[in-house]
């Protein structure tokens, strides 16, 4: 997702259609809505997925996004683009189910006299790139998290970035920088 | 576009970073699990309303701000409150019509579409076949991809002119088929039951190979109760035992529970399945599923799920399923439920039905994403099958 529309319509017109079909929403359309639910399901999904929601709470976590950005439709003003404000409210969601999960599992090792089992495991070696990938993710901090895939999963912008994480384009960079130096060190350990 | 990092990668690490990214980019879940998401969020729950703050307040409140006196202030909840959305009441398939008709008052309802009409509202549609219809308050009609309507719930009001013979207008109400030559009739539907009054001509009622009934005008029909809707591709053998172990009755469906506890309840099966505690996931899922609305057929539909791949109790899941077609025709989850059928009796090793069932959903789903799956298993069931 982002700002330009892939047809070359400029960033008004994107930002004016992203207006009309809020409005459309808004006002109880049910194309509107599903057109909405069309554009971002896969983005939202693929965006939490990478953000270490686990395989079994994707489609919950999906479907609290939308039913979060239907409740706060009435505030979108477009000030930012409609992606730029959907992208917030799944990085938020996502962050603190991280939160949760993370919590339940210290809970399950500190009570449970057996580990939780393992999740099943795809043999495919895409499936084991992604599983690398979300285990080393997970290591680093949500702030750096977020950023590392808005711009290398996503591929937002550095400014649409830093509107979705309230920050500014600097510390973006920075956050960038540091996340991508720390992923490299985590996947070169976890191959040796 | 971004620059793409670790694009020529230095090291085996790097290497193996990149196609992870990579990976991740595209993991955008497949059709299916989009589709199962929209029959959850289709409907969102409304927002809760502001809380209301008496004018009195408000006044007062402007007067200590502003210093200024008289007016009247609108409270920002007020405002925020004209704003919000109203709550969703028509869902969802792609093309989906809108419940409120345009200039023309009996507009062509073309599939796929789906209509629901509010409480105090009334539609007049043609149907595809040029039957004239109203839709009356609080029901559903859904037309399919390939223009047949048929009554989700409620009541509507058909109008069929006289055919030349041979020709014949249908209708589906449940797992009735309703067939007429020129007639004005009207049909009911509530949970499983099916009701159809005849004001002039001549309906059949058909349930599968059986005529159910043959009206003529002021004549009524209605279905009579069941303890299981059973579709036809059910196996013998499945039927008793999936009757004895899940003792749903369509016959009195659930009344509609809200759309918030309906997720509550399916996010508490999920969580019991995520533990372990798959007979409990089964429990909540069936009581859910018997209810109506998307949470009844996205639970439907998992019920199935859970037989087939935590229970391991393949021809269970088959009754499930084919349950979810006879009270879902043209459902949400359609699609899944037909590919979950094929893979199923594959598995099983009944290959000719297994073929059957490929094959048809070959034909009904040119665009799926698992259609080259679904032609090399087809193709692989034709060769083992004998001469």
């Amino acid at each position: 997702m982002s700002q330009e529309a892939p047809d070359g319509r400029t960033q008004s017109s994107v930002a004016q259609l992203d207006r009309e079909l809020v409005d459309r929403c808004r006002g109880g359309d049910v194309a509107a809505w599903r057109s909405l639910y069309d554009r971002y399901a896969p983005s939202i999904f693929r965006f939490i997925s990478a953000l270490g929601v686990s395989r079994e709470e994707r489609e919950d976590a999906a479907q609290d996004v939308f039913i979060a950005v239907y409740r706060s439709l009435a505030s979108f003003r477009g000030e930012a683009a409609l992606s730029t404000w959907i992208y917030r409210i799944a990085a938020r969601h996502a962050i603190r189910l991280g939160r949760r999960q993370r919590v339940r599992a210290m809970l399950r090792t500190l009570v449970a006299s057996e580990p939780a089992p393992p999740p099943p495991v795809d043999p495919s070696e895409r499936a084991a790139r992604l599983h690398l990938l979300d285990t080393i993710l997970q290591k680093l901090s949500p702030k750096k998290r977020v950023v590392l895939v808005l711009f290398e999963v996503e591929g937002l912008r550095v400014d649409e970035i830093a509107k979705v994480v309230g920050c500014p384009e600097n510390t973006v960079w920075s956050r960038l920088h540091h996340a991508r130096a720390e992923l490299s060190r985590l996947a070169e350990r976890a191959m040796a | 576009m971004n620059d793409r990092w670790l694009d020529p990668p230095r090291t085996e690490s790097d290497r193996l970073l990149r196609e992870a990214l990579d990976a991740a980019a595209a993991r955008t879940g497949d059709d299916m699990l989009r589709r199962r998401l929209w029959a959850r969020v289709q409907t969102p729950p409304p927002e809760a309303p502001p809380r209301q703050h008496p004018l009195w307040a408000a006044a007062v409140i402007g007067v200590a701000v502003l210093g200024a006196a008289g007016g009247l202030f609108v409270w920002p909840g007020a405002r925020d409150q004209r704003q919000q959305a109203r709550p969703i009441a028509a869902p969802t398939e792609p093309g989906v019509v809108s419940a409120v008709p345009a200039a023309d008052p009996r507009p062509l309802l073309r599939g796929p579409a789906v209509v629901k009409t509010h409480v105090r509202e009334r539609l007049a549609l043609t149907l595809p076949g040029g039957a004239e219809a109203e839709l009356e308050p609080g029901s559903e009609l859904l037309v399919d991809e390939v223009q047949r309507a048929s009554l989700q719930q409620g009541r509507i009001a058909l109008s069929v002119r006289k055919r030349p013979s041979g020709e014949e207008f249908t209708f589906r109400a449940g797992r009735f088929l309703i067939v007429v030559r020129g007639t004005h009739f009207h049909v009911r539907v509530a949970g499983p039951s099916v009701g159809v009054d005849v004001d002039e001509g001549m309906v059949e009622v058909w349930d599968g190979e059986r005529q159910a009934a043959r009206l003529s005008a002021g004549e009524s029909w209605t279905s009579p109760p069941i303890v299981e809707a059973v579709a036809p591709a059910e196996t013998e053998a499945a039927v008793p035992a999936a009757r004895a172990r899940h003792a749903i009755s369509p016959a009195r469906a659930a009344p509609p529970i809200r759309q918030a506890e309906a997720d509550a309840r399916f996010r508490a099966a999920r969580a019991a399945l995520t533990a372990g505690n798959f007979d409990e996931a089964l429990r909540a899922l069936t009581a859910l599923a018997s209810g109506q609305g998307p949470a009844a057929e996205n639970a439907a539909y998992e019920v199935g799920r859970v037989l087939r791949e935590h229970l391991l109790r393949p021809r269970e899941a088959l009754a499930a399923w084919n349950r979810y077609r006879a009270r879902f025709p043209g459902g949400l989850l359609q699609a899944e439920t037909d590919l979950s059928i094929v893979e199923t009796l594959a598995t099983l090793g009944d290959a000719e039905r297994a073929l059957v069932e490929a094959e048809a959903f070959l034909r009904r789903y040119p665009a799926s994403e698992r259609r080259p799956e679904i032609e090399r298993l087809a193709q692989r069931l034709r060769a083992s099958a004998p001469e």
